[in-house]
């Protein structure tokens, strides 16, 4: 049995089906992730796990207990790590802690226990006598998961965790993650970055639109790519008209000055290719190919690019 | 987790140094510079209406010329000049002269409008803000004034004039009219008993030398006293009442603003997604307005106390008021709390706190005293927070006990129940702790 379990899960503010229906388990020490550019219903959908918001249709199943109805013990379980950095910037960081751990139902000795080790594992021992606000963004970005490990959840939910920290910072929170779910503790790992989720998750799920357009292990999603590969081109010229242009071959995204297509690779794709920047009286100035990639997955499956 | 909140929210306040200075410090500053620049004029200013009093009238409705032949002195000489007015006699009724003549007149009608009571009535009035002041005429009016005019009987009038408090204006004015009433039937009486003397004097040549001179002729005395003995309030206690109950609202404003404050951060959703409920939050918050608000008061009452020297009265009628508004600042904070939850924006707040609190201030006499005011602002005030709150703590400053100011803490915690209720109706029980 899986430790949580969501199905078809929906979510619709009027008109706009911020999630809808999707399904997705997290089984026992089991780290996910949820990948997906912004605004395919990633945060809605952790929203609504983390209970903040109530679902319009489906179930969220924690052990064997639907939480919509009953939350009480899936609370207790629960490590919710929100996008934004959620503390109090006038307090110290050992005030954090403590209201945190306290408002996570832990007090007295367990929780000072708590509090040291936490304190070691993001390495903030030295600063947590400190406001705050005088903490370094990777600093709150650290402590932002430490007060959501202090009553050692078996299910902790990171959303999108490493948004705007240096790269130093950033190693040290997948190291922290990767680390933790050695522990056995089921993470669910939410992000826009490819590479993070590929780093520290063994299943993953795209959503496009508030939907799941495909899950699986890196390698099961890279198989259903087939022979596709992507061509990574520069080109000159208008882009709304090469974009036009080139997704009459296959689906085409920009991402960092870049043209990506993702097609079979074969001869007829460069004759098509050279066809269209004749049309358009540009230049072809790169070109390259890659090996498939969950970027080039997710193209190919929704027709854009992650971070379109 | 309610405490836990409630400890939090403290902590962050006390590290808040505009906060603190805006809800602890400024009311301090405030009310001792209003308190100075207003001392001595306090009650002084102009009034925009006619003062309204009371007249009660202890005397039985009398024939005039009936009085006037019981109290003449048995001496023929009175005698034949009574029956020498004739019908004139008629017309000699003091109580004309006051209402007719005197109190009918122009000029005291610009100054004053009045209306007759019983004395029970009266009293009522005068506690319950309707009249100013009251004026008492003794039983012996009519008959003391005629007898003062014609003959030397002795009979003294004593005229009460009662008030709650010596200083204010009211009180100053209806004394002076009184004591030109008085002298207005004294100089009749000097021109009366002179003109009988001339008279008495025709009829018994030799008496003239035993004719009183003129100051012991009006025998009209007025006498002031302050029926309930309330002492009077200085402009110190006052406007720490009243710039008090004013900044009570921008306590109730500051923890509706960290309400939204915690939204905006995601430290609302945070603790939701915790163990703490919705209502825990929210119960926090309105604990916090509340216990903001007794911070507030406990500091300007010591201050106004040790360094002004206010004296708050009946302290069980202080402790009352505290008590009454801290209940209504949870509930007025209650309410403004599920108001910023279902906008999730600052306007409200901001509106409340720029153009709401300004208005309630105005009419519930924070900036100016009541008795400045219009007639139907100061009827207004009945229904505002701070008024309530500033006629408790005022009321007690003058001696009140509990039981005479029940009906005011019974407004302030039916705003308190209003609000609360209001609240918890408005508040968004499905939609779960986050609207997206």
């Amino acid at each position: 049995m899986s430790l949580l379990e969501i199905r078809g899960l929906k979510k619709y503010f009027g008109q706009v089906k911020a999630v809808d229906g999707i399904s997705l388990h997290v089984d026992e020490g089991e780290c996910i992730g949820l990948l997906g550019p912004n605004g395919a219903g990633k945060s809605t959908a952790v929203s609504m796990i983390a209970t903040l918001l109530k679902p319009d249709a489906g179930q969220i199943v924690y052990r064997g207990i639907d939480i919509t109805r009953d939350s009480r013990a899936f609370k207790a379980e629960l490590g919710y790590v929100p996008q934004d950095i959620a503390l109090y910037a006038d307090l110290s960081g050992m005030d954090n802690m403590k209201f945190w751990g306290r408002a996570c139902g832990i007090g007295g000795a367990e929780l000072k226990k708590s509090i040291d080790r936490i304190a070691d594992i993001i390495g903030l021992k030295d600063r947590l006598k400190d406001h705050v606000k005088t903490y370094s963004g990777g600093m709150k970005r650290r402590l932002n998961i430490g007060v959501a490990l202090l009553h050692n959840p078996k299910l902790i939910i990171l959303d999108e965790p490493t948004v705007g920290i240096d790269p130093q910072s950033r190693n040290h929170i997948l190291e922290t993650v990767r680390d933790l779910n050695a522990q056995g503790i089921s993470i669910i790992y939410i992000s826009h970055y490819m590479e993070e989720v590929m780093a520290v998750c063994r299943r993953i799920y795209i959503m496009d639109y508030g939907r799941v357009v495909a899950d699986g292990t890196y390698d099961e999603l890279i198989s259903i790519n087939g022979s596709k590969q992507s061509i990574v081109f520069g080109m000159t010229g208008d882009e709304r008209k090469i974009m036009e242009e080139v997704q009459k071959i296959g689906p085409c995204a920009k991402q960092n000055g870049e043209y990506i297509l993702t097609v079979a690779c074969d001869a007829q794709v460069l004759t098509l290719l050279n066809h269209a920047t004749q049309k358009l009286g540009s230049e072809i100035q790169s070109y390259r190919v890659e090996k498939p990639s969950l970027e080039s997955i997710f193209l190919n499956l929704t027709g854009h690019g992650l971070r379109d | 987790m309610v405490l836990l909140i409630l400890i939090k929210e403290l902590k962050i306040l006390i590290k808040d140094k505009t906060a603190v200075m805006i809800l602890l410090v400024m009311p301090i500053i405030l009310l001792t510079i209003l308190g100075l620049a207003l001392q001595g004029s306090f009650y002084s200013s102009e009034w925009t209406d006619p003062i309204h009093i009371a007249v009660v009238r202890e005397y039985a409705d009398h024939d005039p010329a009936g009085l006037l032949r019981e109290a003449a002195p048995n001496d023929m000489a009175y005698r034949g000049i009574l029956a020498g007015l004739g019908d004139h006699l008629a017309d000699m009724d003091p109580d004309s002269w006051f209402f007719d003549d005197f109190m009918a007149d122009e000029q005291v009608s610009k100054m004053i409008s009045w209306e007759i009571m019983d004395k029970a009535s009266a009293r009522a009035a005068l506690d319950g803000g309707e009249v100013s002041s009251v004026v008492v005429l003794p039983d012996n009016f009519a008959r003391g004034i005629l007898s003062g005019l014609f003959f030397d009987s002795g009979d003294t009038v004593g005229i009460q004039v009662v008030s709650h408090n010596q200083n204010r204006m009211s009180y100053k004015i209806v004394r002076a009219l009184m004591n030109a009433f008085a002298s207005r039937v004294s100089d009749d009486a000097i021109r009366q008993k002179l003109l009988m003397g001339i008279v008495q004097n025709g009829a018994a040549a030799g008496d003239a030398g035993e004719f009183p001179g003129s100051a012991e002729i009006a025998k009209i005395g007025i006498t002031v006293e302050s029926l309930y003995k309330r002492p009077a309030l200085s402009s110190f206690q006052y406007y720490s009442a009243a710039i008090l109950a004013m900044f009570l609202f921008y306590g109730a404003g500051f923890a509706g603003t960290r309400l939204l404050d915690e939204m905006k951060d995601n430290t609302y959703q945070r603790q939701v997604a915790a163990r703490i409920r919705p209502w825990q939050i929210l119960a926090a918050n309105s604990l916090f307005g509340a216990v903001i608000s007794v911070l507030q008061m406990l500091i300007v009452m010591l201050f106004s106390r040790l360094a002004l020297g206010v004296s708050w009265g009946n302290l069980w009628v202080a402790a009352a008021g505290v008590f009454g508004a801290a209940a209504a600042m949870g509930g007025i904070n209650l309410f403004l709390s599920v108001i910023t939850v279902r906008t999730e924006n600052y306007q409200v707040i901001n509106g409340f706190r720029n153009i709401l609190i300004h208005i309630f201030a105005l009419l519930g006499g924070s900036y100016l005293p009541l008795e400045m005011l219009p007639k139907i602002l100061q009827k207004l005030s009945f229904f505002t927070l701070n008024g309530l709150a500033i006629k408790t703590w005022t009321k007690g400053m003058q001696l009140y006990t509990i039981g005479e100011i029940l009906p005011l803490l019974g407004g302030l915690l039916a705003f308190a129940a209003g609000f609360a209720a209001a609240g918890l109706l408005l508040y968004p029980w499905r939609e779960g702790a986050r609207r997206v």
